[in-house]
């Protein structure tokens, strides 16, 4: 399947021209990647596309492991584009709600207030998330600021906790599958379809759970 | 444990360990092709852990502190629970931390504001102006007060105390005044509106005095302090929504509109050392970002979390 990672290390120290060499070599795993992260073709494509004008332009530093790095930026991309497709349905919303500023550029706005609106919902964002870090379990709270919040690596965050590398992982997964549960009470995350699913099959089982 | 639940406890491992070059992409793969569902409870924790970025400033602010508390008191049950300073809600153990750092009883004041500014008041008479995206302790019955971000102080002369202005690597002594104060990183800049202060630093050899009109830019990564004078009467125009340098480091001002606009901005390593002279009006976040970069024939481009600054070259 992939190619043992120092070869990755000798194509690539400082050139541009390894990256896209190596998005060649590993494109087929890449698509497929990008297509499951998706779940939709056409998006994959595009976003495909992206990451390849992305790495044409790139003038990456010697870089360690060229397969990880390129699966990372992948997943990186498909992460940006769902973040700004979220703030552009928010926006949207607002706009539509406020009447007469849909679809204008942002320093054609003819009202600040949507913008204020923006402000509001930044702030509740903001008081959420503190809340939803208040409640975690001291441990992985700290794991969790410690990584997320003052950008510490998970291999000095281990050291810091005297834990293991995994002893942090865990942490971690645990902290942030806590926040998405409240940023979903909270109405801050949408829930995609097949996941209602999971949350009808969630409560048939609970149901089916209780003694009888 | 249900099945939802245990999706979503795979996800979160696998957001983890995406961090980490060892990374298992193929079994990713795989286990986003196994089940639809898997793709789409790894977009929800992905976004969620995402939104740790945004509000990173203010996160930083109140659970930083929080954990130094940890690491010395293990034992200690963490308070929990919320309390609003000023309009916002910031956690309660932050407010306690101050507390066991003051020698005196007194907990400290704490005043965090995010998208608008905050007047505070002091019992002695003196006023602070706090800007957007600061945080204000006030402590020892307002003898010392340490800020972050950017504050313009008006304060009352009383010879019969000594106050303190702490703000990242200097203090600020000797007061009864007015002056503005903003900090950013490893950089900090003092300018005076009226009267005079007394500026100390472990960078600094002496102390700097500063009159009305003259300003102290220290920058601890550089290790460079530069003092200028100016008879503006600028110091503090950031209140009248007017943000206004002379020869300002760009990565100054760069960090200056993200606070007051609340917009993210980028500025690239090698326009960082750039100086700015010029003011901008904030009332427009966007529009002030435009006039910077057109003012300084920079490029500016929108990135997908706001806006990058960077040599026109290309």
């Amino acid at each position: 399947m992939s190619l043992p990672s120092n070869q990755d290390d000798a194509t690539l120290h400082g050139s541009a021209r390894g990256l896209t060499g190596l998005f060649e070599l590993h494109r087929g795993e890449l698509q497929r990647f990008v297509s499951a992260r998706c779940r939709d073709a056409v998006l994959a494509e595009d976003l495909m596309q992206e990451l390849w004008l992305k790495i044409a332009s790139l003038n990456p530093g010697p870089i360690a492991n060229g397969r990880a790095y390129l699966f990372r930026m992948a997943n990186n991309l498909i992460l940006d584009h769902q973040r700004s497709r979220q703030r552009a349905m928010a926006r949207d919303r607002q706009w539509i709600d406020s009447a007469g500023g849909h679809g204008l550029a942002l320093a054609d706005r003819p009202d600040p207030a949507p913008l204020a609106d923006e402000a509001l919902a930044k702030e509740q964002e903001n008081a959420a998330l503190h809340q939803a870090i208040a409640a975690l379990p001291p441990r992985a709270q700290h794991a969790l600021v410690l990584h997320r919040i003052e950008g510490r690596g998970q291999a000095e965050v281990a050291q810091i906790m005297g834990i293991s590398r995994s002893g942090v992982e865990k942490h971690l997964a645990l902290a942030i599958k806590v926040l998405r549960d409240e940023l979903v009470n909270c109405g801050f995350l949408s829930i995609a379809p097949s996941l209602r699913q999971v949350k009808q099959q969630e409560g048939d089982l609970s149901q089916t759970d209780k003694p009888q | 444990m249900s099945d939802g639940n245990r999706i979503f406890e795979q996800a979160a491992a696998w957001h983890v360990a995406s961090a980490g070059d060892d990374m298992d992409w193929d079994g990713f793969t795989a286990w986003l092709e196994a089940d639809p569902r898997h793709g789409d409870a790894y977009d929800q924790i992905a976004l969620g852990a995402a939104m740790l970025d945004d509000h990173a400033a203010t996160l930083r602010a109140a659970f930083s502190a929080a954990e130094a508390e940890n690491e010395h008191t293990p034992s200690a049950p963490k308070p929990r629970g919320w309390r609003t300073w000023g309009g916002m809600a910031i956690a309660a153990s932050l407010v306690a931390v101050i507390a066991v750092q003051s020698l005196h009883d007194d907990p400290a004041s704490i005043y965090a504001t995010q998208l608008t500014g905050q007047h505070i008041a002091l019992a002695d008479g003196s006023t602070i102006e706090l800007a957007p995206h600061s945080r204000l302790a006030v402590e020892d019955d307002g003898r010392n007060l340490s800020l972050e971000g950017r504050a313009y102080f008006i304060i009352r002369h009383d010879p019969k105390r000594v106050m303190m202005v702490q703000a990242g690597p200097v203090q600020i002594s000797d007061i009864g005044t007015e002056f503005d104060v903003q900090t950013a990183h490893q950089t900090v800049r003092v300018e005076v509106g009226d009267g005079r202060v007394a500026v100390t630093s472990a960078q600094l050899h002496q102390p700097i005095e500063l009159g009305r009109g003259g300003a102290l830019v220290l920058d601890v990564t550089e290790g460079t302090a530069e003092i200028s004078e100016s008879n503006t009467g600028d110091a503090g125009a950031w209140r009248n929504g007017r943000l206004v340098y002379s020869d300002a480091p760009l990565a100054l001002v760069a960090h200056d509109l993200k606070r007051f606009t609340g917009l993210e901005l980028a500025i690239a390593d090698g326009v960082k050392r750039q100086r700015f002279s010029g003011t901008l009006v904030i009332s427009d976040g966007e529009k002030s970002i435009t006039d910077l970069a057109r003012i300084m024939g920079l490029d500016l481009r929108r990135t997908d979390r706001g806006y990058r600054i960077d040599s026109a070259t290309r």
